[in-house]
């Protein structure tokens, strides 16, 4: 896979008075320079109403707006993903695209104000001098067809999606966000927003029982927080209904008593009849997260002290040592549930210990250096499950596993 | 799990799914780099390590400047390895 990183950002909407709306609110903001200065992809694939606002970007990436005026020549005909895949190379390769004398402000006014109907695509090269235009698309949530194909090209590697979310009947982004991840695991980080205070009931509905926030967020109050929302890779699992809990138990941070624990779970899965590979799955996840938990919570160790300790050998002992002096134990809750996401039947391992959080994109990047002697065991945890979720505050992580083989 | 060290070739048969497992093999492999600089081990069956074990074998490379070998005949141990970019590193191979 290339090392390219690729950002999308889109926004889930039809809705022109709300792209209206959000492109009032976006130059305000700095919203897409913020996620440029996190990602600093080599390419970004923005959605339509970022094209509305007047604030010109800067960002040294190629990127492809999507407009939902864009026409090119009367013809219609569905978008090429051969074609952008093209694209996208000689975009990475710094090739020049079609000459074109396109700047912003002419896009601008070729998306709003000249064409009047469909959508397209409009690949622009850093330096805004040169574009090429994608045939006319049939579909109106391309953004989330192109990141599809780019994503079954496996060619590159999406580094971040940031979806906006609205009130939009029947229709629902942090489905296609949920389903997009369970896929495709190669796409670093996703971030849903949403901007209604009261939860939508058409996308409550539609996305079964996940939600990707701790609850609905004012969109607005979000973007113009100077908060590190677009540094945090995780996002929040709630509102998980009809959920059964099978098993439910508590761990006492320490070697033996972890070792115990992951024993007193196999014991239980087992006596389920689940496969061996779901059950040493098991162990492998709660191993490691429960190693996290005592390393990075109870003992309190940093990411760069671990290094340190394990570069000198010291790691066992300074934690042993610890455990010495600290008068006190934490625990950590351990909670197996059984639950349907779209009609399939899963599972969903919660641990829950009371850590305050963490630099998510420590825990994400897969791109661990060999000199790193740690900071694999999530993205391990991520490979033998369908996904792992982190509450944004830190304390919980919740591993999805499919049901195939398990109870 | 089986642990089977033959010269610089060290056999794992049986999964390696625990932190047991893992400081077992520590232990094996750590007798083993001391009588020679290159080690080959080889996972017959696990389809999974935990990333402590991986730490360690950077730690061999990069610390004690050890030649590594791995061989990853399952599949998704494999990948794994894929994933985390360590092929190289490791001369991952599938046989």
């Amino acid at each position: 896979m290339k090392q390219a990183k690729l950002a999308i950002i889109t926004c889930i909407t039809k809705d022109k008075t709300l792209i209206k709306k959000l492109a009032q609110v976006y130059p305000q903001t700095n919203f897409l320079s913020k996620i440029e200065e996190k990602i600093k992809a080599d390419i970004l694939i923005i959605d339509e109403y970022t094209i509305r606002s007047n604030r010109p970007i800067t960002s040294t990436a190629t990127r492809l707006y999507i407009s939902p005026k864009f026409y090119i020549q009367g013809t219609k005909k569905p978008l090429d993903f051969m074609h952008l895949q093209g694209m996208i190379d000689k975009a990475l390769n710094n090739q020049k695209i079609v000459p074109n004398l396109l700047n912003h402000k002419t896009l601008r006014h070729f998306c709003y104000e000249t064409f009047d109907v469909e959508q397209n695509i409009c690949v622009i090269s850093a330096d805004l001098k040169t574009s090429e235009f994608i045939g006319v698309f049939e579909y109106n949530q391309e953004a989330l067809e192109i990141m599809e194909a780019v994503l079954r090209w496996r060619t590159f590697s999406i580094d971040r999606l940031v979806f906006i979310l609205e009130r939009i009947p029947n229709f629902n982004g942090a489905f296609v966000w949920m389903q997009t991840f369970f896929r495709y695991k190669t796409i670093g980080t996703g971030q849903v927003l949403l901007n209604k205070k009261k939860p939508i009931k058409s996308t409550l509905k539609s996305i079964d029982h996940i939600f990707l926030t701790y609850k609905p967020i004012d969109s607005k109050k979000e973007l113009t927080k100077e908060s590190p929302q677009f540094s945090q890779t995780c996002v929040r699992l709630t509102r998980l209904k009809d959920k059964l809990l099978l098993k439910r138990f508590n761990a006492t941070l320490n070697p033996e008593s972890i070792e115990r624990s992951i024993e007193n779970m196999d014991t239980f899965l087992q006596s389920k009849k689940a496969s061996q590979k779901a059950r040493a799955n098991i162990r492998v996840i709660l191993t490691e997260l429960l190693t996290n938990s005592l390393e990075h919570v109870h003992i309190g160790i940093s990411y760069e002290q671990k290094q340190r300790l394990l570069k000198n050998a010291r790691l066992e002992k300074f934690i042993n040592k610890v455990l010495r002096l600290k008068q006190r134990s934490s625990l950590a809750r351990i909670e197996l549930f059984a639950t349907t996401v779209n009609s399939k039947q899963m599972y969903y391992l919660k641990i829950a210990d009371g850590g305050t959080g963490f630099e998510g994109s420590v825990f994400f990047d897969k791109k661990v250096p060999p000199e790193r002697f740690h900071g694999r065991g999530i993205a391990m945890v991520r490979h033998i499950s369908n996904g792992v979720f982190f509450c944004k505050k830190g304390g919980c992580v919740v591993v999805l596993l499919e049901k195939k083989g398990l109870i | 799990m089986k642990i089977i060290c033959n010269h610089n070739l060290v056999t794992i048969e049986g999964l390696v799914d625990s932190t047991k497992s893992s400081e077992e093999i520590k232990q094996q492999i750590k007798a083993v780099a001391k009588e020679t600089q290159s080690l080959v081990i080889d996972f017959k069956d696990s389809f999974a390590v935990t990333s402590s074990l991986i730490g360690y074998f950077l730690g061999l490379i990069q610390k004690d400047k050890k030649k590594i070998k791995i061989i990853a005949r399952n599949q998704d141990l494999f990948e794994l390895f894929e994933e985390l970019e360590l092929i190289a590193v490791f001369g991952v191979t599938r046989s």
